[in-house]
């Protein structure tokens, strides 16, 4: 609408009056009310950015000792993988019964929370708590955020309407063979914020 | 005392000038070459010459050096983008240093410094060139002395102080438009649109409309996840000063309402404006940061982000096209809801019919209505996902005449709307035509209906070709409306005084013609010798014939 037929109001004084400055207050004060909220939302953010860090601490460990973990000697013997058997050799009978059980994932990640440099890592969300992994994020329950999620990528016959599958990986699950995984990272509202793909 | 009113009769009325289409710019090649090169390039009163295209890129090269400056601070943007980052602070300082030199070279020519001992001199001496200099000065600084690359980037910013050379001559003339104005109606020069606000009433809607942009360019980027996994810190500032923005502006808006017309009671003038659908929208445009950050330890209120694109919606204020839209559809509203009517009733019916002959032969596709109302919408409207299709004979018979009905069925609203917008088109264009023919009422346009006329054309985005077919039609009914006049009773023309000076000119020019066409021997020796006309009768007669 034009304002060229606005009613004329008598001009009272050109300077601001009490209600002006009324105004002008409420500006500013309006504006520190965005600055808070902008640096509260900037800190949540900020956690976010630290569980991502985390995330990616983890996954230049787990990149790194993904050669590693088949060779005799690997450091964190939890997440070692079993080498394969040369080819055409046969397994003694004697041998297959002194094999001790299978590493699995529930126990690998565990030990690279307490024996790898990764226990120094904190969940940026809920202070004091060290950093955890979960199965998946959920955002019904706010209190995963900040975990850690690696999830096995499975890929689908050429052809398929979707190229991988996407399912968790339950801590009972065997780790003697290289597999591709997902490593995401909750972030405040426990929603999945990816960090890498990769082969572990 | 009052300057006399130019005043233009239609005859003379171009269109081209009318609706200030491009002229070209009338500038002698037999000039000296620094004159010549002054009036192309920088003489802001030579219309038609390219000062204002140098200044507009000027000032599009400076927003564009803040936001280069701005990026440059995040690092998942900078590092990749290096090199395209240094070509463009390069080719920046070229043009900057372009434009100094240029303005160096040409201050002998400028009003503001011919009259001075040392034009040059007095140019370098002068508030906008000191800021020009300080714009390039920090580039070739770093050429020829180490300096430490964050004093550098601060220096930088002194590039944007360049945009003082176009906002302080709008200032000076909102000031000198609200000279005599309040706080609160200068507030509203600012917010609303009226004859008050000139050049910086634009700027403020074009810093608006570009906060608008990036903000909701910003929400699209953000559901891309690699762009935000490297820079969610910087969305979040990013929408922070939107929301400050916005949320000024808002204030503003509601706080000068009073100033608008039928707005007048503090509080329900204010309630009114808070009401107005333009303004709900600029307050839902800040609403989710609100909501998110009071809510946040509670609920997750993510999906309040999405409402942040209705920031978009704030670009359609002061849109004549969309004001047309609505008033269309407000118009056209009984036919359009008829329509809709009718194809609820379709729907119904054929999904009905759907799921009676379909149920048992597919029952997991057409379970119940409700999913045969989504099949009878699918093909209706002829798009036909194939999710769910019938497999009975009678069922596709069904088919086939549900999307021959669909067809006319879904098109109604679409033409109607398309024909009620050319009509309202064209109802308008006549209003204007109506407006113009009333304005000529005393023959003439004065500056100030020129004005009314321009803004009016642009409205209706006329063409210079459509003004100036509607010129000639105005000028055929002005013509036509001359020659009925003349078929009217003397007494009947006599009561209009405009009528009565036209008809009495129409006389005039005839008793002229008489004179031209008559033997005069023949007609004077006929008048006296029979004591036709009197002596103050043929004394007329002689007037008339010399004054014509």
């Amino acid at each position: 609408m034009s304002s060229a037929q606005a009613h004329p109001n008598p001009p009272v004084s050109t300077q601001p009056t009490g209600v002006d400055w009324l105004f002008l207050l409420s500006c500013v004060l309006a504006l520190a009310l965005v600055a808070w909220f902008g640096k509260m939302n900037y800190t949540q953010a900020n956690k976010t950015e630290t569980a991502k860090r985390n995330g990616e601490a983890v996954v230049t460990w787990m990149q790194e000792a993904t050669a590693g973990r088949f060779e005799p000697d690997f450091g964190v013997a939890a997440c070692a993988g079993t080498a394969p058997p040369p080819a055409g050799s046969v397994p003694s009978p004697d041998k297959a019964a002194t094999t001790k059980a299978p590493n699995t994932w529930g126990g690998c990640l565990d030990a690279i929370l307490l024996e790898s440099n990764m226990k120094a890592l904190d969940n940026p969300f809920r202070d004091g708590i060290s950093l955890d992994f979960a199965p998946a994020c959920n955002p019904d329950d706010r209190s995963l955020a900040g975990n850690i999620v690696i999830e096995k990528i499975t890929p689908t016959p050429p052809g398929s309407a979707i190229a991988t599958i996407i399912s968790p990986i339950t801590p009972d699950v065997v780790i003697d063979q290289k597999i591709q995984v997902r490593l995401s990272v909750c972030d405040k509202g426990a929603y999945a914020v990816k960090v890498a793909e990769f082969e572990f | 005392m009052e300057q006399p009113r130019k005043a233009i009769k239609i005859a003379d009325l171009d269109a081209a000038t009318l609706l200030g289409a491009e002229v070209e710019a009338n500038i002698s090649p037999d000039l000296p070459r620094r004159q010549w090169l002054y009036a192309w390039l920088l003489n802001p009163n030579i219309p038609g010459n390219y000062q204002k295209s140098v200044d507009k890129w000027i000032a599009i090269l400076i927003i564009a050096n803040l936001f280069t400056m701005v990026l440059e601070q995040v690092p998942a943007i900078f590092e990749p983008y290096k090199n395209w980052f240094h070509a463009f602070d390069v080719f920046s300082i070229i043009v900057f240093v372009i434009e100094y030199l240029t303005r160096f070279y040409l201050a002998p020519e400028d009003e503001e410094f011919k009259d001075k001992g040392n034009p040059r001199l007095a140019y370098m001496a002068s508030p906008f060139a000191i800021i020009d200099l300080l714009a390039i000065l920090p580039f070739f600084l770093q050429a020829f002395v180490p300096v430490d690359l964050r004093a550098l980037r601060f220096l930088r910013l002194l590039r944007i102080l360049k945009i003082f050379r176009i906002l302080l001559p709008a200032l000076k003339e909102f000031k000198a438009l609200n000279r005599e104005r309040t706080f609160r109606q200068k507030i509203h020069a600012l917010v609303f649109q009226s004859a008050y606000g000139g050049k910086l009433k634009e700027f403020f809607d074009t810093f608006i409309g570009v906060w608008v942009l990036i903000s909701v360019f910003a929400v699209v980027l953000e559901t891309v996840a690699s762009v935000s996994y490297l820079i969610n810190i910087e969305f979040v500032i990013l929408d922070t000063i939107a929301v400050a923005i916005f949320t000024i502006e808002y204030m503003m808006r509601i706080y000068s309402a009073v100033e608008e017309p039928g707005h007048r009671n503090p509080l329900t003038g204010r309630v009114k404006q808070f009401t107005n659908p333009s303004t709900f929208i600029d307050f839902l445009a800040i609403l989710p940061f609100f909501l998110e950050a009071l809510l946040h330890h509670v609920l997750d209120l993510r999906f309040l982000r999405i409402f942040r694109l209705a920031r978009l919606l704030k670009l359609t204020r002061g849109s004549d096209a969309t004001a047309t839209l609505f008033k269309v559809i407000k118009r056209e509203w009984p036919v359009m809801s008829a329509a809709a009517f009718i194809m609820i009733l379709l729907i119904v019916l054929t999904a009905s019919l759907g799921y009676l002959v379909e149920h048992a032969a597919q029952p997991e596709k057409f379970e119940n209505i409700p999913t045969a109302i989504y099949w009878a919408v699918i093909t209706l409207a002829s798009v036909g996902y194939g999710d769910i299709s019938p497999v009975t004979p009678i069922g596709r018979a069904i088919t086939v005449v549900m999307s021959l009905l669909g067809i006319g069925i879904f098109a109604i609203p679409a033409g109607l709307l398309a024909s009620a917008f050319s009509d309202q088109l064209h109802k308008e264009r006549d209003a204007l035509k109506a407006s113009i023919l009333k304005m000529l009422g005393d023959g003439e346009l004065d500056e100030e209906e020129m004005a009314l006329l321009r803004s009016e054309a642009k409205r209706l985005h006329l063409t210079v070709e459509e003004m100036n077919s509607i010129l000639e039609v105005l000028q055929l009914e002005l013509e036509s409306a001359r020659k009925s006049l003349l078929q009217l009773p003397v007494n009947v023309i006599a009561q209009n005084s405009l009528h009565a000076v036209e008809h009495y000119k129409y006389l005039l020019n005839q008793i002229a013609q008489l004179g031209i066409y008559v033997d005069q021997s023949a007609f004077l020796e006929k008048a006296q010798s029979e004591d036709r006309l009197t002596v103050s009768e043929l004394e007329l007669w002689k007037r008339i014939l010399e004054h014509r």
